[in-house]
């Protein structure tokens, strides 16, 4: 057609069809004029529009049903020497029909598929023949045979298989009893396990592909997208498709990224399927969901325990919950290193829960929700104690001790039989809750070891050790040191002083050692067990590398950063070397290490350390997991550090937000988060915000830890702060008196934690002019200070600081001027990087400098203080305009009337009424006004 | 060890936006035989009756292959091209369809008859409907394109706006006149079948 005519018909049809019906004909005539051919063309194609169904959609949905049927029109009745007798069904390479042989007198029935698209790609030709030659390698009773393979006339490739006659697992599993339901599992475990064991990975493992003959034994089918272990993978488009075929209902998170599968994807498969025959419902899967809705589900959702489903009866639930919970999401965990290593020691826990022992995947959820608590975190060792209700500890117990099972295999048996028996003594339901009983049972296993003739002397050592342990997890270290002892000797008698045994049983008592406070000891047991595991094992194994960092970890807290930098950096090398360099323990190091460069001082170099470990953990582990909150936090810590409030409040918030969501609203890391947070509002001096979240943080804290725990009594502290200045000092003063008592009855007198409370303390009584108590607790304060971080620490400076301020109350100004010079000294490095804190001696001493006369001197030091304060806190803020005053009554003696009136700036009205300092701010400044003849407003 | 493909056809997709046509033909065969295999599966999942969700197909090819983090234009230009793949599936489909069905041989009556069959008529119908679109093309390129994008990639007016770089309301009224067109056209078709059709 003509393009410039089709554009007049164009015009015309478009104006005709918009315009009102009645008026169409006529501008039809109208517009045509004589020409009938543009006539009739435009009124045929206006007749045309919207008429009936319109024929490409229907045409283009028939095709398409068709295309994705392609059995129907691939197939004729016959294939080879088989008639066909019906469509079984389809998978993702093909078809599968019922068939027998023609020639076969017996018209034995077997299945026979066929590719689905066979004449179109080679690549499903391949993955055929590739099939084939899987299932011609296995021979096993639950897994259906292969019993002829070939091609028809038109290419394409068919497999035939022995037909089971069955029904999917998940139907049958309604039917039968929880016990009989894990023996049929672990069947099919021991099929997946025996293809595994011949290089095979069956990479699409399904209900649908796991049927369950009459006499209850499973068959295994449909290898159609299984990999051979030791084969490279296709080329890169070819393996998309593959991953293509997947079924996202139960295909691992690492196949839907399009990693290699490996055995451990099998294993989530079958973890997806456990779930399913226990909940009686898949882990994640809703009615609507679309397959893309269904990968990013088996990425990013935690399935939450199986026996958590309505529609348990009650026995099932109760049977469920614990260890099968445990088991069924140690398979589904999305980090395949976190799964069992194989599908054998999947089953195998199954069959220990079936046999009334304890299984390892306890120990590795607690390990995993509460590990880095219990055993790596300094901070949190005081907290686990207050946490242990007796099942977490006889789970803790459960879990140390089938971590001992697994590596001692041979003592295993009497090892657990004691143990369980132990803990069978005592009822656990008069126990729950309760964490001296909880206590009582441990006692009485470590009593029992000696007493008990049948255990030779490599079990004691054993259990000892386990006992042991278990008291490390609780925080008990007293009770673990005398019986990590006797392991220890009876280890050296058995075994030498240079063996593995030795050096583990040496590196578990220096834990203890150290928390008891003894760091040189401690140092000397992790160096001396160090060496034995880099002599007999190697520097770079896993258990050595564990070593150093614990090591570096002592190191750290004893303020040895530097030598801990160095452990560090060693062990990130080799674990970035030998793992990937993305791992988990890689970040876990280099967080670590960041810690000690932050405890450096050396933060620019620590912050991309931080967020780098935060990177890794994000990506590997996810937003929802411990490590990651855990790591925000510190990274707001260090921002803090710097005074970077506002870029430390997000940080502080997300990893808020998160501890809430992953560990749930009343978790005492929640505390943690809340407290800091108020701290940062603190700072910037929004005092109501932060007393309302130091509330909130008490509330959680006396309720999850006690109303006697240094950490409630810290943000009761805390609080007392924020009240203190601008606030209800007598209220401040009750906080203080009532976080002092309990810092005195946990930790003694000489506890930070005290000198915190007693300077707090002092700075409210030097407001309130109550001199002679200020001095006192800020002595002290001091005293403990220096007896605790020695005598150059910042803290120290502090309380030097107030102790300044007291003075020049007192009016000894050669005595503040003297304190505040120290405290600079002292404080020079946090000065130079402008951290708030380090400017209170340095407003001291302007304020000495001016009032002695030394103006020129004293100039530069109050602006200094000035702009810190202005860049710390939200203006105007009492301590802002303290500053202000200071500097102008500085210039104003020097004469600068000018410069000192543009800084005395009108104090917004209601200023004064916003609590006692920021009215002592204002009276000072309306002071210097009138002093100077200055207008007041 | 498997690599994904995202980056890839994100940057071919790019390529071709920037004007390197070659860019386009090794785009083809990633897009195409990812529609095929989505159309496959997904397809296979759905009711008998029920029309083809071509959008959603589409949308999930598009997350496979390209992700999230692209701009709207090029997402726009994805669907499109994906449009175009689509077609030429379905027409390569009914094309071996349609002469299985004439030559005879292979093709049998379906040993399942629960589910409603593509009639003969629905693989003429679709080549004459592309035998139309490619004679449209002739004279009207872009109404021949708007038409393929919406019914064969389920592209929505703002996407094809986008992709077209024209408004919504001229895609609306293309859209009116070309299905006009080609209701008619098929219409006299149907008397005359098409035999030979173009390649998409």
């Amino acid at each position: 057609m003509n393009e410039e005519r089709w554009g007049r018909i164009e015009e015309i049809f478009h104006e005709v069809s918009e315009a009102p019906p009645e008026e169409r004909l006529h501008l039809l005539d109208q517009r045509c004029g004589g020409d009938f051919e543009l006539r009739r063309n435009v009124d045929s194609l206006l007749e045309a529009v919207g008429d009936g169904p319109n024929p490409i959609r229907s045409a283009v949905a028939l095709v398409a049903r068709d295309l994705s049927d392609t059995g129907r029109w691939l197939v004729s009745q016959r294939i080879g020497p088989y008639a066909l007798r019906g469509k079984l069904g389809s998978g993702g390479m093909g078809t599968v029909y019922r068939a027998a042989r023609s020639d076969d007198e017996f018209q034995k029935e077997v299945a026979i598929k066929i590719a689905r698209f066979g004449l179109h790609s080679p690549e499903f030709v391949a993955r055929f023949k590739s099939e084939r030659q899987i299932l011609a390698t296995l021979e096993h009773a639950y897994i259906a045979r292969l019993l002829d393979g070939g091609t028809t006339e038109n290419g394409i490739p068919y497999v035939v298989i022995e037909l089971v006659d069955g029904q999917p697992i998940t139907s049958y599993c309604r039917e039968i009893s929880l016990n009989e339901r894990l023996r049929l599992f672990i069947k099919v475990c021991e099929a997946v396990e025996y293809a595994h064991q011949h290089l095979i990975v069956h990479r699409d493992l399904k209900p649908a592909n796991i049927l369950v003959t009459p006499e209850g034994e499973p068959k295994l089918l449909d290898f159609g997208i299984a990999k051979l272990l030791d084969r490279e993978e296709l080329p890169v488009h070819q393996t998309t498709t593959n991953i293509r075929l997947l079924t996202p209902e139960y295909a691992s998170p690492e196949q839907i990224c399009g990693d290699p599968a490996r055995t451990t994807s099998d294993v989530y498969s079958l973890g997806v399927l456990l779930f399913e025959i226990l909940a009686g419902r898949h882990p994640y899967r809703e009615p609507e969901d679309t397959a893309s809705e269904l990968s990013r589900k088996a990425c990013e959702f935690d399935p939450p325990p199986p026996s958590q489903f309505i529609g348990l009866n009650r026995g099932d639930r109760k049977a469920i919950a614990g260890d099968l919970d445990e088991i069924v999401l140690k398979a589904l965990r999305k980090e395949a290193d976190r799964r069992y290593p194989s599908v054998e020691q999947f089953a195998a826990d199954i069959r220990r829960f079936l046999n009334g022992f304890p299984v390892l995947a306890r120990r590795d959820t607690l390990r995993y929700r509460a590990g880095k608590f219990v055993h790596r975190n300094r901070l949190a060792v005081a907290l686990a104690a207050t946490l242990a209700t007796s099942l977490i500890v006889f789970g803790i117990a459960m879990g140390v001790l089938a971590g001992r099972l697994a590596r001692e295999r041979d003592r295993a048996g009497r090892v657990s039989d004691f143990l369980v028996n132990v803990f069978r003594v005592s009822d656990p339901s008069e126990s729950r809750g309760n964490s001296v009983r909880a206590r009582e049972i441990l006692d009485r296993g470590a009593d029992g070891i000696d007493a008990d003739p049948s255990l030779d002397a490599a079990v004691r050592a054993a259990l000892k050790q386990t006992i042991g342990r278990v008291y490390q997890s609780l925080g008990l270290h007293k009770e673990a040191l005398p019986i990590l002892r006797q392991a220890l000797s009876i280890r050296r008698s058995l075994f030498g002083d240079r063996s593995l045994e030795v050096a583990e049983s040496m590196k578990d008592l220096a834990w203890s050692v150290e928390m008891l406070g003894d760091n040189s000891e401690a140092e000397r047991l992790y160096r001396q067990s160090l060496a034995l595991q880099q002599a007999l094992l190697g520097a770079n194994e896993p258990v050595t590398l564990e070593t150093s960092a614990s090591l570096a970890g002592l190191l750290r807290v004893q303020g040895r950063p530097q030598e801990a930098e160095r452990l560090y950096r060693e062990v990130l090398s080799f674990r970035e070397r030998e793992q990937a360099r993305e791992s988990v323990l890689a970040a876990e190091t280099t967080h670590d290490l960041a810690q000690a460069i932050y405890d450096q001082g050396r933060y620019a170099e620590a912050e991309p350390l931080f967020r780098r470990a935060l990177a890794i953990r994000r990506r590997l582990l996810g937003d929802d997991h411990p490590e990651v909150s855990d790591n925000l936090n510190n990274l707001a810590l260090l921002l803090y550090g710097q005074g970077r409030y506002q870029e430390a409040e997000p940080v502080y918030r997300e990893s808020l937000r998160l501890r809430r969501k992953v560990l749930g609203p009343e978790h005492p890391d929640v505390g943690n988060s809340l407290n800091n947070l108020a701290l940062l509002l603190a700072r910037q001096g929004r005092d109501r915000e932060a007393v309302e979240m130091y509330r909130d943080a008490i509330a959680l804290r006396r309720k999850v830890l006690g109303p006697e725990h240094q950490l409630t009594a810290n943000s009761i502290k805390n609080l007392a702060d924020a009240l203190r200045d601008d606030g209800d000092g007598t209220q401040a003063e009750a906080l203080y008196q009532d976080s002092l008592r309990v810092f005195v009855l946990r930790l003694g007198e000489e506890s930070f934690y005290v000198a915190g409370a007693r300077s707090g303390l002092a700075l409210l009584y030097l407001a309130q002019g109550r001199l002679a108590e200020a001095q006192r607790e800020a002595l002290e304060a001091l005293r403990v200070r220096r007896k605790v971080y020695g005598a150059d620490d910042h803290r120290v400076a502090d309380s030097l600081t107030t102790l300044g301020f007291v003075r020049m109350a007192h009016g000894a100004m050669a005595e503040g001027e003297e304190l505040f010079r120290e405290a600079m000294r002292m404080r020079s490095d946090g000065l130079a990087r402008g951290q708030p804190q380090a400017l209170r001696p340095l407003q001291g001493l302007g304020e000495i400098l001016v009032r002695k006369g030394a103006l020129t001197e004293a100039e530069p030091l109050l602006r200094r203080a000035l702009t810190l304060r202005r860049s710390t806190y939200a203006s105007p803020h009492w301590s802002i305009v303290e500053a202000e005053t200071l500097l102008a009554r500085c210039l104003l003696e020097m004469g600068r009337k000018d410069e000192a009136r543009r800084l005395l700036t009108p104090i917004p009205p209601g200023f004064a009424g916003r609590g006692p300092a920021s009215a002592r701010a204002a009276k000072a400044r309306l002071q210097l006004l009138t002093r100077h003849g200055l207008p007041s407003s | 060890m498997a690599e994904d493909t995202r980056p890839q056809v994100t940057r071919l997709l790019m390529d071709w936006r920037a004007g390197d046509e070659s860019a386009l033909d090794r785009l083809m065969p990633l897009v195409y035989s990812e529609l095929h295999t989505l159309a496959a599966r997904c397809l296979s999942s759905e009711q008998p009756g029920q029309t083809l969700r071509a959008t959603a197909l589409v949308h999930e090819a598009y997350l496979r292959l390209v992700g999230s983090e692209i701009e709207w234009r090029d997402r726009a230009h994805f669907y499109a091209l994906s449009a175009r793949l689509m077609r030429r599936i379905l027409v390569d489909h009914a094309r071996m369809r349609n002469r299985e069905k004439r030559g005879g041989g292979a093709y049998v009556a379906p040993l399942d008859e629960a589910a409603e069959v593509a009639g003969p008529g629905g693989f003429a119908d679709l080549l004459a409907i592309d035998h139309a679109l490619a004679k449209l093309a002739e004279f009207d390129a872009r109404k021949s394109s708007i038409i393929e994008m919406h019914f064969f990639g389920g592209m929505t007016h703002d996407e094809i706006a986008e992709a077209m770089q024209i408004s919504a309301p001229t895609v609306y009224r293309d859209l009116k006149l070309a299905e006009a067109w080609l209701r008619r056209e098929l219409t006299t078709a149907r008397e005359h079948p098409a035999e030979n059709s173009s390649e998409a």
